[in-house]
């Protein structure tokens, strides 16, 4: 199921880059904050190419079926922040956004599609940016 | 008739704003009128109207826009219209049921009900269908997702569907809301007959594409099979 669903990313519109294990096809083998939590770490043009991605596309069929495979996250584990083009983040930096938000609630530089912010509002943080989520 | 007399330019503004609905469907800001292929020439709808009558009252939203796709001397751009991106609703007395709606599907996602919340949908839609049993074919479907406000249309031998009845919620938490409308609508048309509702999404409309199950997987689909 997920070799269809990282193709359908790759060739989505605004699709910029996503995180891959090294020799693999996706990042599932990485586990930073432990054995029953995986990461996805991408990078998009906008995020309303994200969205589209995520919610408008078969990526949401496998969205709605979540429960069957992830237990729920009790705290926030999706955070967004704007990028500099050409910047690949990692996976740490991905964890301090995703500590910032979790501390300080959104901001420019940690945010979430509910409470979003402009590349212009996160210009101190991260000029001329592309967001990136995790 | 009732009580209640239209007048011709009431009638007017109502045939044009059916027009506009059935010409483009509801984008996201900027998301995706852009970038779908209008379903007719021009892609919104150009049509005479009292100058003003129209879109008053924020129904409509209208533009210029030359229907010819060219620029340089020719005619005049035309008014064009689109439905509104915005919501108007109207209850007497005041009723909140959207902040009610949020807030439950809030309470939903966080407490992790989807398959609860989806059981209710598809126990609503069996309600909803009635003793008329399943649904007899696409043609059916089509009248049964009007009557709901889904604005269905045929496209490639299925329908689709232009308007999302549960927008504001759906947006704020598309998995939980996407996957409770696909129940429903499972629970409305059937899942044993000779049609099918299926989640496939795409910007700017419904999630769900409702198609006919193939033959040697549903024998009874010969009550109304003429797609």
């Amino acid at each position: 199921m997920l070799d269809p669903v990282n193709a359908a990313a790759d060739t989505a519109p605004g699709f910029v880059w996503r995180l891959v294990e090294d020799g693999e096809a996706d990042a599932t083998g990485m586990r930073p904050l432990g054995e029953d939590v995986i990461v996805n770490l991408s990078v998009w043009e906008s995020q309303e190419a994200l969205w589209d991605f995520a919610y408008r596309s078969g990526h949401l069929e496998v969205m709605r079926r979540r429960r069957e495979w992830f237990h729920r996250h009790v705290e926030a584990h999706m955070v967004l922040w704007w990028v500099p083009a050409g910047h690949v983040p990692t996976v740490a930096e991905a964890l301090e956004r995703l500590a910032d938000l979790r501390e300080h609630g959104p901001s420019p530089r940690a945010f979430t599609f509910a409470s979003s912010h402009t590349a212009a509002e996160a210009a101190g943080h991260a000029p001329d940016g592309n967001p990136a989520t995790v | 008739m009732g009580p209640w007399r239209t007048s011709k330019r009431s009638r007017c503004c109502r045939t044009l704003y059916d027009a506009a609905c059935t010409s483009t469907s509801w984008p996201r800001a900027g998301r995706s009128a852009a970038t779908r292929p209008p379903r007719r020439p021009g892609g919104a709808h150009a049509r005479r109207a009292p100058p003003g009558q129209a879109d008053r009252g924020g129904l409509l939203e209208s533009g210029s826009r030359r229907l010819s796709g060219r620029s340089g001397p020719g005619p005049p751009p035309a008014k064009v219209y689109t439905r509104a991106r915005g919501e108007r609703s109207v209850s007497l007395p005041a009723r909140d049921y959207r902040t009610a709606a949020e807030l439950l599907a809030e309470a939903a996602e966080h407490a992790g009900l989807d398959a609860g919340l989806c059981a209710a949908a598809r126990r609503r839609g069996e309600a909803l269908r009635g003793p008329a049993g399943l649904c007899g074919g696409l043609d059916e479907a089509v009248e049964t997702l009007a009557a709901r406000g889904y604005e269905p249309y045929r496209e490639d031998g299925a329908v689709r569907m232009r308007n999302c009845p549960f927008h504001a919620v759906a947006e704020s938490f598309p998995p939980l809301v996407c996957g409770m409308n696909l129940a429903l609508l499972e629970g409305l048309l059937g899942t044993e007959g000779p049609v099918r509702a299926r989640m496939d999404a795409r910007p700017g409309e419904c999630c769900v594409v409702v198609e006919e199950e193939a033959v040697e997987a549903a024998p009874r689909a010969s009550k109304n099979n003429d797609d």
